[in-house]
């Protein structure tokens, strides 16, 4: 049971890490932005790209990778999503283009790179130190610092501060927001910001820690989408929450029953988060 | 000046002699030579993109040489984009077929399009030879279709027989991939495996894009086999026996072919060392084999670095076809019956002939990891031959 538990706490940090930037940018314009999962790849593959051919040092090719995909997060996030809502497109429709943003950003990764698998990890592989009764490596160990971390200073912010306060104020009702004299603008340019980032530093992280695919963009979109709802209640430090509740249910569930079924669970819990956060607006639908 | 009819009759000759001069353009390549067209129907693109694009720049290779030394024939190519999917496969086999009017066909690089194309490639009595396709499937399923890599069937029963009689591992666990690749391998060995007496206490399989080999590893170790046989591709290979590593489980891991690719080590790291699996496609990059230096330096030359196996498989799918249209013409029966006799014939991967269910045989040989690379086990393990 120990390696079950072992296995949910290193799945749970990886699907927040994913999560975090995710669950920011929902904070505030409320759509499902699909991109994030390309943007995870981008970065991933940028930094690949910067370190490995061209040669750059790690340094270097790091933070000039997360700027980059973390530019076009913000492009998105911060212009492309309020423009569509602006011009009246729904939350449904502007989830849409996301997902096409998806597929274009994927494609392009295939395209210049050719499917190729990338790790940037140490070639010197050892068994993890003993936690819990399990082996957890250093890297997952910075992984899980990492997100509690993150967790932890999006709550301080959203609970404790006036800029979260108004970023909260801004996601419940931009209009009212808007009245009460915050600058609405400013709020989403900076939450962009902030969630581009931490979207673009987790791609990077993510292939220190295990392989990359270029088609493993919609998977940890639909991983955040889960973390984020499971964890709504508590903002977007939550998603953490969210993502080792589900990293757990997977876990045990890929252990009683087979391993082979990760996608299904993926979607069991898509289908049960969507269900149970939205369930008042589907009965009222429906009614 | 023409009348209506006049006009008529100069149009239908200009476009007569249009067409002949078309068709002759066609038929007769630069200096004279008679084209000769071949389809290659490879994954370009996708999971398994970079064997396709290395069996494109094999053919590319045997046919820049073969243009070079041939007076009678200008042999070209069209490439299409299977994707590694069924459909994709398909509808570009019909397009080589029907539209560049193809003789014979290169590919796919794996079973399941290849599988797919079985039907199209029968009603169209068209020649398809495979670089890397494996699958047991494959075996007889078409008169016209032959493959220069090895049947699982062999490799697995190799692996397996090896586990048993000269690693002496008992209980051997298996993970293979979901697709007609991973579950052929599968079959043959767990067959091999118990049959000589052998247990297999665990059998999973994983999804092509999964990366998190965790949930399969933690059972694994609950069932604490001696071994794990690996039946899938290189990338997956190199991610179980890191995160395996990871997890403390210490096993004998056991591979296939597939597996020799540097991005295997690249993932595994020196986690890999003593990774065992059978060498079954010939192609043995330090051989001093004048089929193989000939294919090296020319490879060097063109591309400037050094040729991998799947670029090595295809040189040689490509010149078979070419020594046949050489031998019998560019005839698609005639392309068929000489791959059919085809006994000893020395290629760069290695001495091959076909066997009745299109299916080619050559000696197989157990390599390992040490050191970071990939090596014979000692010259004393050329096994036998099929």
């Amino acid at each position: 049971m120990s390696d079950v538990l072992g296995a949910a706490i290193i799945s749970g940090s990886i699907y927040a890490l994913i999560s975090l930037g995710f669950a920011l940018g929902f904070r505030v314009s409320g759509v499902f932005n699909l991109a994030y999962g390309g943007l995870l790849v981008a970065a991933g593959y940028a930094n690949y790209a910067f370190a490995v051919l061209l040669g750059l040092p790690t340094w270097l090719s790091i933070p000039i990778s997360i700027l980059l995909i973390s530019g076009i997060g913000f492009a998105i996030e911060g212009y492309g999503v309020p423009f569509a809502k602006k011009v009246g497109l729904t939350s449904l429709d502007i989830m849409v283009l996301t997902w096409l943003l998806l597929v274009v950003m994927q494609d392009l990764v295939i395209i210049i790179f050719s499917s190729t698998s990338i790790y940037m990890g140490s070639q010197d592989v050892t068994t993890g130190l003993t936690f819990l009764g399990t082996h957890i490596t250093s890297i997952q160990f910075a992984i899980m610092g990492l997100t509690f971390a993150g967790a932890s200073v999006l709550f301080v912010i959203s609970r404790f501060t006036a800029s979260g306060r108004e970023v909260t104020a801004v996601g419940d009702n931009v209009a009212l927001a808007t009245i009460c004299g915050i600058n609405v603008k400013r709020v989403i340019a900076l939450n962009a910001v902030a969630a581009s980032l931490l979207a673009a530093g987790a791609g990077v992280l993510l292939t220190y820690e295990d392989r990359l695919e270029p088609t493993l963009g919609m998977r940890f979109s639909i991983i955040a989408i889960v973390a984020t709802l499971v964890g709504i209640r508590l903002g977007p430090g939550g998603a953490v929450l969210g993502a080792y509740a589900f990293g757990l249910l997977e876990s045990v569930v890929l252990y009683l029953v087979d391993p082979g079924l990760r996608d299904s669970v993926v979607y069991f819990c898509l289908l049960a988060a969507v269900t149970v956060t939205y369930r008042r607006k589907l009965i009222s639908d429906v009614g | 000046m023409l009348g209506r009819s006049g006009r008529r009759h100069t149009l239908t000759v200009a476009v007569t002699f249009m067409c002949v001069f078309t068709l002759i353009g066609c038929r007769l390549g630069s200096k004279g030579k008679t084209s000769v067209n071949f389809g290659a129907v490879l994954c370009l693109t996708g999971d398994v993109s970079s064997w396709g694009d290395d069996s494109s720049k094999g053919i590319a290779l045997a046919l820049d040489m073969a243009n070079r030394s041939s007076n009678k024939y200008e042999f070209q190519v069209a490439f299409e984009d299977s994707k590694g999917n069924s459909a994709q496969a398909v509808a570009a086999l019909k397009k080589v077929v029907s539209i560049n009017g193809v003789v014979a066909v290169i590919g796919d690089n794996i079973s399941g399009p290849t599988i797919a194309m079985i039907p199209t490639l029968n009603a169209a009595k068209t020649t398809m030879i495979s670089p890397s396709a494996s699958s047991p499937k494959l075996s007889g399923m078409s008169r016209y279709f032959f493959r220069v890599y090895p049947s699982d069937s062999a490799e697995g029963a190799f692996m397996a027989g090896t586990a048993v009689s000269r690693l002496h591992l008992r209980r051997v666990a298996i993970l293979f991939i979901n697709n007609d690749f991973g579950a052929g391998l599968r079959d043959v060995f767990t067959t091999t495996f118990t049959h000589e007496g052998g247990v297999i206490p665990l059998t999973m399989g994983y999804n092509e894009n999964e990366t998190d080999f965790r949930p399969f590893l933690t059972r694994v170790k609950a069932v604490h086999p001696d071994g794990v046989y690996l039946a899938g591709y290189y990338q997956d290979g190199g991610s179980i026996m890191k995160q395996a590593r990871e997890l403390g489980l210490s096993v004998q891991f056991l591979g296939s072919t597939t597996d020799e690719d540097p991005r295997l080590l690249q993932i595994a790291g020196n986690s890999a060392e003593g990774f065992l699996y059978p060498f079954s496609t010939g192609y043995d990059a330090t051989s001093s084999d004048p089929a193989v230096v000939k294919f090296k330096q020319a490879y060097t030359a063109k591309f400037g670095k050094d040729p991998g196996l799947v670029t090595a498989l295809a040189y040689d799918c490509t010149n078979l076809l070419i020594a046949a249209v050489e031998t019998s013409g560019p005839d698609r029966e005639a392309i068929r019956n000489y791959l059919a006799n085809v006994k000893d014939y020395d290629g760069a991967t290695g001495q091959m002939s076909f066997d009745a269910n299109g299916d080619v045989h050559k000696v197989v040989r157990l390599k390992t990891v040490r050191n970071g690379q990939f090596v014979f086990t000692g010259e004393s393990d050329t096994l036998g031959s099929r």
